[in-house]
């Protein structure tokens, strides 16, 4: 068999077998992370209303914020290509997505806890993409950023 | 009071349940059972439509197929008339329609091959001629690709590879095959027909030889040729031109069982090739 066609296949395979391997490894591990995390800082609440209840001693408002920019791996953007032609849902992408979210919401919270508040009120999302470099088929990162409004409130301690 | 909490979350709600493996091989097959159906289809066109194009037409897109065999139009004068008449006779015998007229051309090249292009232009090697000891041999080969004109193959082969190339670019997004379509080796790729093209092209050839000769020897003469030739050839580039047309050996047992059937002998007298033949 002539080489360059190997070295052609070999070019596609590969990254596609590195992407499967490290991507499915790397995402249970993030999961595991992001499942440990969450227990810890379950007692802190976050809240997306806007209002603070009336009638409760509060203190101390901050900004905090929390992001996290993960990329999907190469297997996964190949998959969303494929998916891209024949459409339906696009579940390569929807772990990524959820695991940034949780990230940054996780690190919007810690950065709560260090200044010692008790409660984070509204909270909101941001989203955006981050590309590697442009083209097409470059394998695509997401920023996601949460912040929120965190005040000291004795009602709120756990 | 309202009472507040922030509870653990059911897990795997706003993600889907699925196999990445899975739906990656059942994507991955159904575009290319997709693609593979798009190019047949697209081939299926092309094969369909090419003999009910004039031949006009074909003969209007010859020159970049003819110039890329680099022949010198004026070189072996004498070679050139010989074979031209050899073809005129066949042609006449083969019943070719009055529009579609047949040129061949010598090709000094040591390559042991022949072939028909578009427009009905026919190149014989150089080396096919001088291994051909019979007068027989050098017309089966003659009939054998002016049957390819006949049917309007090459046309068909040279359109389903446009076709492909244009929709396989397309799809794939690589516009690199439309690109060196006129090179030498695509023309040359293009140029490969179906076992059953090759197979009409023998019995018409063998039809129009025995018409001629009374019997088929030539045909055997012509394969043993090519025998020998797969079998001297230690250079690659010259085994791949010979895939232009396989030498399996069903296609002489099929020439034997049509002889058969028809009541033809594979078997009588050769006429040596015309003094004209090797001279310049």
């Amino acid at each position: 068999m002539d080489y360059e066609f190997l070295l052609n296949v070999g070019l596609i395979v590969v990254p596609l077998l590195l992407g499967f391997i490290f991507g499915q490894w790397n995402e249970k591990r993030h999961y595991k992370s992001i499942l440990r995390r969450e227990a810890e800082l379950r007692t802190l609440m976050a809240f997306s209303s806007r209002h603070i209840p009336k009638g409760i001693e509060v203190s101390d408002p901050h900004l905090v914020i929390g992001s996290a920019v993960i990329s999907v791996d190469y297997f996964k953007t190949f998959l969303a290509s494929l998916r891209g032609i024949f459409g339906g849902t696009m579940s390569s992408y929807e772990t990524l997505l959820e695991r940034s979210r949780r990230e940054a919401i996780l690190r919007m919270k810690q950065s709560a806890r260090d200044l010692g508040a008790d409660v984070v009120f509204n909270v909101r999302l941001e989203t955006c993409p981050v590309f590697a470099s442009g083209g097409q088929n470059t394998t695509r990162s997401i920023e996601v950023m949460a912040y929120g409004t965190a005040i000291k409130a004795p009602v709120f301690r756990g | 009071m309202i009472k507040y909490a922030n509870p653990k979350p059911t897990e795997g709600i706003n993600i889907g349940h699925y196999r990445s493996g899975r739906e990656f091989f059942v994507l991955g097959a159904s575009l290319m059972v997709l693609v593979g159906l798009v190019l047949a289809l697209v081939f299926k066109f092309g094969e369909w439509v090419a003999p009910h194009i004039p031949f006009a037409w074909e003969k209007r897109l010859e020159e970049p197929f003819v110039n890329t065999f680099k022949n010198d139009k004026a070189a072996y004068p004498t070679i050139n008339a010989a074979l031209q008449a050899m073809a005129d006779r066949l042609s006449a015998e083969m019943n070719l329609a009055d529009d579609v007229r047949i040129t061949v051309r010598l090709v000094d090249d040591d390559t042991v091959n022949a072939l028909a292009t578009i427009g009905g232009n026919i190149f014989i090697y150089r080396g096919l001629l001088e291994r051909l000891q019979s007068e027989e041999g050098l017309a089966m080969v003659l009939a054998h690709e002016i049957a390819h004109v006949k049917h309007r193959d090459v046309l068909a082969a040279l359109g389903s590879g446009v076709l492909v190339s244009i929709a396989s670019s397309f799809v794939l997004g690589d516009a690199g095959g439309v690109g060196d379509l006129l090179g030498h080796e695509t023309l040359l790729a293009m140029l490969h027909f179906s076992r059953a093209k090759e197979k009409r092209a023998d019995l018409d050839a063998m039809r129009a030889v025995v018409g001629m000769y009374g019997h088929g020897g030539g045909a055997v003469d012509l394969f043993k040729v090519f025998q020998d030739a797969e079998r001297d050839a230690g250079n690659k580039r010259k085994t791949e031109l010979f895939t232009s047309h396989p030498l399996t050996p069903n296609r002489l047992k099929d020439l034997h069982a049509l002889a058969g059937a028809q009541g033809w002998s594979m078997d009588g007298p050769r006429s040596i090739l015309p003094r004209a033949f090797s001279q310049p």
